[in-house]
């Protein structure tokens, strides 16, 4: 191969693996996505979207007695009340640095609440939220409906030049939405769950714009997002322009950056760098956008940092862990797993979720829980607290596919020593059990503990690797031989298209209900089709 | 379309399937090869690659790359990567002279101060930790509570007036990111190191509000009323945990805490 391919491959690998842009303004993605596959459905606000409504509003922290409605514009104050026709209270915003917001209280519970922001004129538009039920208690329509989304943010992931990725992550919220519609009733959402890597390739504020805020943009009114933070959230490393080395043609417009998006090492906040041109003055993005609780605002204890936090929302409770920054200092680390076991000890609601971006388990296309030391940690000083506090079900992202373990407990080294027959929940026919029909997973176990947890990395919401073999000799940047093949993750049907044999290279998200006595967990894809389920019940077996 | 064009699109479409948003660092390695097989003296892809063999514990290799791109050009900063490295490979003195060259020209950089402290902690030069410790802190009131906490238990290494900095630290940690069990539940322990049960039984109870319906937390209080002389209240609180645990849904860490009550109650008599 002359040097000149050779050349081309790697800036091409270059531009796919981070992120190629030209220094003068970043297009908006959503001008350059496809058109909107058509769908019967799709959450709206209350009326036609008008003037008066920000382009960043979005809800945070709702619980059953108070709101925070976030949003950047020239909006001052917030009208709203029970009544959609009659928003009579009003509340001034205040400024937090590049965002304002208002904190409504004294709300009551389970409650349908309608707000807007008034203006000259014109007709207004309405949006409206539920309260969270009281601690323990389950929504007026008995269910705590819960739309997790991983690795979403592709909208603004570019390959030379171009937007890479246009049109996938709406296709995936439209999967939902048609499932919601034809499945579930049109049953409105209790929260929105980010899993990490949202905003592609850095998760720069603007980055946040186009591949979240206008994408969900009417779910985000209507329903609290609950984020954790991936390695795309964390920036750069050092960037270069490679028309210093090649003359594309693409360089005649200009420099063509290559920004090392993802691979960040830091573990502190601080130190994020969106350019590579050294630290931005205002931090990471993701704590400037979200208003998370790290003092214990909605239930939880206290984390004392918004890296990770927990909160209660009617019959669920929530932890978000942090396993890209906090984990990768050993005394932060030893903080987060102690308040973990604080948190989870004073826990006593039906069911326990947990997500992290770095799944303990996977074999994804691009990322083995073997290898990776963030996956690593996760597994060896989590997990075990998982299984010993009664987390039910964890979820991650990070690898670009869709898997699902077994109800297990114990396994905590490589994937070559899971024992099925020792770490697995068996069926009647001594095989693990899949958690569906006669099989459904027993919260607790035959001498009444809690102790067994279903882990599901759900990294697809917005493509979905596929297979590339690997040369002889090849170890990396391509797919292994036992790609979607980590043992402790239920099986697939490998003849069908995207299934196999422990996962699925399928776009998609995960819904879960969580009910009095069960809790069910879906994979939906683009089209709304459920791909696994498994269901875990009260008491046992 | 120019056939440059068209090769170019031919070969992105080989890799596309692999090459998503984000890849190990073995992987950067190998294209930084190519890249700087082509071009042996970029500082920048030096550099970069330099951080890579950094994250993957290939010591000679990052210092090689990193050395290499200062001597290609002068102007570069690498005291902080040579620190970075130097950190992770354990070599905690020579980590300690690279950040503080870095720290003279960037005085104002905390993640700088940052690894400064850890630095001079892993060298075991214990004054000049606790001072960075504090500089670092100063800086960043809004610190984690891991840094806190690592700061903290340093001080308490350095004999009884270390033990009240390291409470004095943990207060001040308190007041700046907020009552946590994490930080006060380490102030109850030194508390008890300094033989102050009563103070370690008060600010045990000042985290009443956000643990108190637990057992681990009455099973720990129970032991510090015992501490302070005060078995009767101790053997309710030890009962009222019990019929707790009896209602909760079991766990293996609450069947841990069934034991431990009943080690204690053992004790109590
Ligand atoms: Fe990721």
């Amino acid at each position: 191969m002359s040097k000149q391919h050779l050349v081309l491959i790697v800036i091409s690998t270059y531009c796919l693996v981070a992120s190629c842009t030209h220094s003068q303004s970043i297009i908006p993605a959503w001008q350059e996505q496809k058109e909107q596959p058509t769908t019967e459905t799709s959450v709206t606000s209350e009326e036609p979207k008008g003037p008066k409504v920000p382009n960043r509003l979005f809800l945070q922290q709702v619980s059953s007695s108070s709101a925070i409605i976030k949003w950047r514009g020239d909006q001052n104050e917030v009208w709203y009340g029970t009544k959609r026709n009659d928003l009579s209270a009003r509340k001034s915003a205040e400024q937090e640095r590049n965002h304002k917001l208002v904190v409504l209280d004294d709300l009551k519970p389970d409650t349908r609440y309608y707000y807007g922001f008034k203006g000259n004129g014109s007709r207004e538009t309405v949006m409206s939220f539920n309260t969270a039920p009281r601690k323990g208690a389950l929504p007026s329509d008995g269910n705590t409906h819960i739309w997790l989304l991983g690795d979403s943010g592709t909208a603004t992931e570019k390959s030379l030049g171009h937007y890479s990725h246009a049109g996938k992550a709406i296709d995936v919220m439209n999967g939902f939405l048609k499932y919601n519609q034809a499945q579930a009733n049109s049953e409105p959402l209790d929260l929105l769950l980010l899993l990490g890597d949202n905003a592609y390739v850095e998760g720069t504020d603007e980055q946040w714009q186009g591949a979240f805020f206008d994408i969900y943009t009417d779910i985000i009114h209507s329903v609290s997002t609950w984020p954790t933070i991936g390695n795309h959230e964390m920036g750069v490393g050092a960037p270069f322009d490679v028309c210093l080395f090649r003359k594309l043609p693409a360089c005649d417009a200009g420099p063509l950056m290559i920004h090392m998006g993802g691979i960040s090492t830091s573990a502190d906040p601080d130190s994020y760098d969106s350019t590579g041109d050294g630290p931005d003055a205002y931090g990471l993005p993701y704590l400037n956008i979200f208003s998370l609780p790290s003092r214990g605002e909605l239930g939880g204890v206290p984390s004392g940092t918004e890296q990770y936090y927990a909160f209660d929302y009617g019959n669920v409770h929530i932890v978000s862990l942090d396993s890209q920054l906090s984990n990768r200092d050993k005394d932060q680390r030893a903080a987060m797993r102690d308040w973990l076991i604080d948190d989870l000890s004073a826990n006593q609601l039906d069911w326990t979720i947990v997500i992290f971006h770095h799944p303990p388990y996977s074999k994804g296309s691009n990322h083995d829980s073997d290898r990776e030391q963030n996956e690593i940690d996760m597994r060896q000083t989590f997990a075990p607290v998982f299984e010993d506090y009664g987390v039910d079900v964890v979820y991650s992202g990070h690898a670009h596919s869709y898997e699902r373990s077994w109800y297990v407990n114990g396994h905590h080294g490589m994937s070559d020593t899971f024992d099925p027959a020792t770490q697995a929940l068996l069926n009647v026919k001594g095989e693990p059990s899949m958690g569906q029909q006669g099989e459904l997973y027993p919260q607790l176990d035959s001498s009444g503990a809690d102790k067994r947890t279903v882990y599901t990395v759900a990294g697809s919401s917005g493509k979905a690797d596929r297979q590339s073999p690997c040369a002889e000799g090849q170890f990396q940047g391509c797919t292994l031989p036992n790609w979607l093949e980590h043992p402790v993750h239920r099986t697939f049907d490998e003849a069908k298209p995207g299934y196999r044999k422990n996962g699925l290279a399928i776009k998609g998200s995960v819904v879960i209900d969580a009910g009095r006595n069960e809790l069910t967990s879906r994979f939906i894809d683009e089209h709304g089709d459920v791909h696994d389920y498994f269901t875990i019940i009260r008491g046992t077996r | 379309m120019r056939p440059i064009l068209q090769i170019m699109l031919a070969l992105i479409s080989l890799y596309l399937p692999v090459l998503s948003a984000h890849q190990g660092d073995h992987s950067s390695i190998a294209e930084l090869d190519a890249l700087l097989a082509i071009s042996p003296d970029a500082p920048s892809l030096l550099m970069t690659r330099g951080a890579a063999y950094t994250r993957t514990g290939q010591w000679d290799k990052a210092e090689q790359d990193i050395r290499r791109a200062k001597q290609i050009d002068t102007h570069i900063n690498v005291e902080f990567a040579l620190a970075q490295l130097y950190f992770h490979s354990g070599a905690f003195n020579n980590a300690l002279l690279h950040i503080n060259q870095y720290i003279e020209i960037n005085p104002e950089y905390a993640p700088a101060l940052l690894l400064k402290a850890r630095s001079a902690h892993a060298a075991k030069q214990t004054k000049l930790a606790l001072q960075s410790w504090n500089d670092y802190l100063t800086m960043e009131p809004l610190a984690h509570p891991g840094d806190y906490l690592a700061a903290a238990k340093l001080h308490a290494l350095t004999g009884a007036s270390g033990l009240k900095k390291a409470l004095d630290l943990i207060d001040q940690g308190i007041e700046n990111i907020g009552l946590t069990a994490q930080l006060q539940g380490y102030a109850m322990q030194l508390e008890l190191d300094r033989n102050q049960p009563t103070r370690a039984y008060n600010r045990w109870r000042s985290l009443e509000h956000q643990l108190g319906t637990t057992p681990k937390y009455k099973i720990t209080l129970a032991q510090l009323l015992i501490l302070t002389n005060r078995a009767g209240e101790a053997r309710l609180m030890l009962e009222d945990a019990r019929a707790q645990l009896l209602q909760l849904r079991k766990t293996p860490a609450r069947e841990a805490l069934d034991l431990k009550l009943l080690s204690i109650e053992k004790q109590l008599g």
